[in-house]
């Protein structure tokens, strides 16, 4: 019983903390990998404004930063859409910002890219033209030297005082400087390099507004506000997941000492069963001890009848205190293992196999005893005590059930006065017995253990009066039809009990160690036991004026039939 | 505590230094053209079957046309055709771009219209002058291949659906790269790989200004430029068409007219015919129209040549392509 319950129990622990495990770990990763795509968009944001001035400036020296860094961009962004999708996160609307502004400065920074390379070719072409065309013709040195210079400067300013300088220059130019009709290649290479001004004119100003808007498309702030809520909202899902990790601790501990109360549990029965084992095999060896002495017996059994007699009975005697020894130490161990059916089971077999080693044992003498008169009382004897054993081993188990027979009372009663008639007479006392007249005949009970109780009381009365007298008296109280109460008063002259004693007898418990009245004790727990299952009490009256001892006990019979 | 915060300090500046002088060491002169990988990890069985899929005529509408039909993998992933014939002969409106490197591009098609290779595969397969089908004829085809099946079933753990699909022929493309040009192998440090001509070429190439907008790992591809910077190319060409528009097709702004992908010059000397519309011939004819077109410049014919002997050293390698 006790282990179904430990391992319902176990296995209900173990599902509560395999559910505390797996709630222990929800949702904190799933924010961190948000955490995680935030910051690397957060890095990539940062890198591509710092390659953008890089680019302007002409650090880098090609767009290929820029073009992943879009693209990786563009790539958390659906990265960051799925999570929110997924998992049905907050932000829905930080991220459809982020990605407006992505988008946008994804066109600007194309734009930025195609503008760049333009202005950069013309700048770095400008130079080139003009000293060309200054070498092949110092005269025009003047003019083309002062629109070189206004357009360098220009393009390491925002001046717009000089972009109108540089107009008028475009504008006079082609009228100043001309070329004969044949020299086409000079030209050619003026109204190109005067194109490029103007390129330079136009694409100037348009990169630096570029740049500044770039610039100014902030998506940092936008993944700083969004990381923050999914920051605060993974510390969420952690307070959770930490209630569950404190609980999964505790029910841990709860399993780990189911198990290890179960493995102790195991441990002692298994301890106790051999032992019960060893102490009925040196009972056996005892039980083969006592058989060969009885063989060595017979062999001078003609000359030592008498001797032989008394050291069979001295010998059960010995067993029966060797039972009650034994019942005293598996009762011990009862205790210790009070519910477990399982040794009392173990100790109910041991029993059993005593009785039955003795009854095999007794078998054998009875057949060796046969023509011996002396003998006989004796075997009379020892069955008297082997079924008083085997009622107290059944009391013991529980399972001593009372016979339902019909029974004279009155007959019961003289057949027992009469025996104990002539036991008194032999120790010079008197015996007497009130039975009232009217009192119900027929009764139904287990008229042999009534018996037995009163032989075993009054075996002990006669045993311990030296003179004086025996009184026995019945009397009876019809409770209701059927049911008929007799009271029993045994009362002697003997040496009489103190109130102590009186408490002890009364209290005896199967393990309380007196070795010299062990088998008073036991007599008188049986006497007990017995009662109470009739449904009565046992009890001692001492009255400090009058020598002896009353033991007074009542049992509820059942009326037989009237005829 | 205090003159342990110093050692450190000093400690961890002497290995700032130690780094530093050693990165010096370690970098090669800055160039604004960087080599190809050598390769690049990708899952093998996708790219299998990517290759598969780009190869399957029943990708079009009368089982005509695969992707590998305009986008020959073993003559540089183009068809040297100026316009390419699609379902029922039907001459598209674009010259075909190659499909070796385009991972490395900003976006894909002339006009950027598909942010990835995923994307993309939504064009052609749908364009009725090119193979004119929908995703669920082709889904409906490809599901009566078991061999398909058991490969879907295999490496998505899905049913055939458009997504794999496209994400497997992406896969294939993704692994079509072509490292180990000459010039990559220059730029890798190998000083013979170039001759002198085509060092020059390249110089040229630097100063002229091709490289403002032909740049970066895959010289080109990586921005968005105007056609006819200086002077008008169309006005000149004639015969305007819509495709012409470029990016103003896509995103509708006035500044985005005639706007193209800057595309890349990797393998450019066996993508021929040129430009998105398929105008120039020769490698001499585009170099001349991007000199007057996009630089605003008249170029020598020795400088010219020697361009285009750089850009022929451009040729990488990819064990599919036979040039
Ligand atoms: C009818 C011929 C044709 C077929 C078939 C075809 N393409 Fe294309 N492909 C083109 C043309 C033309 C373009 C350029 C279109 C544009 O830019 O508008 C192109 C562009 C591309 C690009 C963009 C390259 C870049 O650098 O921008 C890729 C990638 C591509 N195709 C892959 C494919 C795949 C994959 C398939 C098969 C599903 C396929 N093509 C089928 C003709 C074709
Ligand atoms: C202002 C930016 C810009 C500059 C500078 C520039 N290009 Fe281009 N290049 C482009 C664009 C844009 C295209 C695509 C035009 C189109 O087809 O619509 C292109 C296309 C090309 C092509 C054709 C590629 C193909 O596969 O179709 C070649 C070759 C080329 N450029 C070489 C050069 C050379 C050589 C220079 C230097 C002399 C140069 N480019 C300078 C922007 C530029």
């Amino acid at each position: 019983m006790k282990w179904r319950y430990a391992i319902i129990m176990l296995a209900i622990a173990l599902i509560i903390v395999l559910y505390f495990f797996a709630n222990s770990f929800v949702g904190q990763d799933r924010y961190a990998a948000a955490e995680q795509i935030l910051r690397l968009y957060k890095s990539d944001a940062l890198a591509l404004n710092q390659n953008i001035l890089r680019t302007r400036f002409g650090f880098l020296l090609h767009y290929d930063p820029l073009r992943s860094g879009l693209r990786n961009m563009s790539i958390l962004q659906d990265k960051l859409s799925q999570f929110v999708k997924d998992y049905k996160a907050p932000g829905i609307g930080l991220k459809d910002t982020l990605g407006e502004k992505l988008n946008i400065k994804k066109r600007l920074v194309v734009a930025f890219m195609r503008n760049n390379s333009i202005l950069r070719n013309s700048v770095i072409y400008l130079p080139v033209a003009v000293s060309i065309l200054t070498t092949e013709n110092v005269a025009h040195s003047n003019l083309l030297n002062t629109l070189l210079l206004n357009v360098l400067l220009y393009t390491n300013s925002a001046n717009e005082a000089l972009a109108v300088k540089i107009n008028n220059l475009v504008e006079q130019i082609p009228k100043a400087i001309t070329y004969a009709d044949t020299d086409t290649k000079d030209k050619l290479l003026l109204t190109n390099m005067l194109k490029h001004t103007k390129t330079i004119l136009t694409y100037h100003p348009r990169l630096n507004t570029l740049t500044r808007q770039v610039l100014q498309v902030n998506l940092t702030d936008v993944i700083d506000s969004l990381s923050s809520l999914y920051s605060s909202e993974r510390d969420k899902y952690i307070a959770r997941a930490n209630i569950y990790r404190i609980l999964l601790f505790i029910f841990s501990l709860l399993l780990i000492s189911i198990i290890i109360y179960m493995i102790i549990c195991l441990r002692k029965s298994l301890r106790i069963e051999t032992e019960t084992n060893t102490k009925l095999n040196s009972e056996i060896d005892a039980r083969k001890k006592a058989e060969e002495e009885v063989k060595h017996q017979n062999v001078t059994l003609e000359t030592e009848v008498k001797n032989r007699t008394q050291t069979i009975i001295d010998t059960n005697e010995k067993l029966v205190n060797e039972i009650t020894k034994h019942k005293k130490t598996s009762d011990f161990l009862r205790k210790a293992q009070e519910e477990s059916k399982k040794n009392q089971h173990a100790k109910n077999v041991f029993i059993a196999n005593l009785i039955h080693k003795i009854t095999t044992s007794i078998n054998t003498i009875i057949k060796n005893c046969k023509n011996n008169t002396i003998a006989d009382d004796a075997v009379v004897n020892i069955n008297k005590i082997l079924d008083t054993v085997t009622d107290y081993a059944n009391l013991e188990a529980d399972t001593l059930n009372l016979e339902k027979t019909s029974f004279d009372f009155h007959e019961l009663m003289t057949s027992c006065a009469n025996k104990y008639q002539k036991l008194a007479q032999a120790k010079q006392l008197t015996f007497k017995l009130h039975l009232p007249e009217d009192c119900p005949q027929k009764l139904i009970g287990d008229h042999k253990r009534l018996n037995k109780v009163l032989e075993n009381l009054l075996d002990n009365a006669v045993k311990y009066t030296e003179k004086g007298q025996i009184e026995v008296t019945v009397t009876y109280k019809i409770a209701d039809p059927d049911q008929v109460i007799l009271r029993f008063e045994i009362k002697d002259t003997g040496i009489g009990l103190n109130e102590e004693k009186r408490v002890h007898l009364l209290n005896l418990d199967d393990n309380d160690g007196d070795e010299n009245n062990e088998d008073v004790n036991l007599n008188i727990i049986y006497c007990r036991e017995i009662i109470k299952l009739m449904g009565g009490n046992l009890d001692i009256v001492i009255k400090d004026d009058v020598p002896g001892t009353i033991f007074c006990f009542s049992v509820g019979m059942q009326q037989g039939s009237k005829t | 505590m205090k003159k342990h915060l110093g050692l450190l300090l000093i400690f961890s500046l002497w290995l700032i230094l130690c780094t530093a002088l050693w990165a010096q060491q370690q970098t090669r002169p800055q160039e604004p053209i960087t080599p190809l990988p050598q390769s690049i990890k990708l899952d093998k069985a996708k790219v299998d079957l990517g290759r598969m899929l780009f190869h399957d005529k029943r990708f079009s509408k009368d089982n005509t046309v695969s992707c590998a039909s305009c986008h020959i993998i073993s003559k540089g992933g183009v068809d040297n055709r100026a316009k390419s014939l699609g379902v029922k002969n039907r001459i598209g409106e674009v010259n075909a771009p190659t499909v070796y490197n385009a991972d490395y591009n900003i976006a894909q098609f002339w006009d950027g219209r598909a942010n990835a290779l995923e994307d993309q595969v939504d064009g052609p397969t749908h364009k009725p002058i090119e193979m004119d089908s929908s995703w669920p004829e082709i889904v409906g085809k490809l599901k009566k291949d078991p061999k398909y099946v058991r490969l879907f079933k295999e490496i998505y753990n899905e049913p055939i659906n458009p997504t794999n699909i496209k994400n497997a022929i992406a896969t294939y493309e993704r692994s079509l790269i072509t490292p180990n040009s000459r010039f990559d192998r220059y730029l890798l440090g190998d000083k013979n790989a170039l001759t002198p001509d085509e060092l020059k070429g390249y110089q040229l190439f630097k100063s002229y200004g091709c490289i403002a907008c032909h740049q970066g790992i895959n010289i080109g591809g990586n921005m968005f430029q105007t056609f006819g910077v200086f002077g008008n190319y169309f006005e000149d060409r004639g015969n305007v068409t819509q495709a012409d528009y470029g990016r103003y097709n896509v995103t509708g702004r006035k500044q985005d007219r005639f706007v193209f992908k800057v595309p890349s010059l990797r393998n450019v000397a066996i993508t021929a015919p040129y430009f998105h519309d398929g105008s120039a011939k020769t490698l001499t004819d585009a170099v001349n129209i991007m000199a007057k077109y996009q630089l605003g410049r008249t170029l020598p014919k020795k400088d010219v040549e020697l361009i285009v002997k750089f850009l022929q050293t451009l040729t990488g390698k990819h064990k599919e392509l036979k040039p």
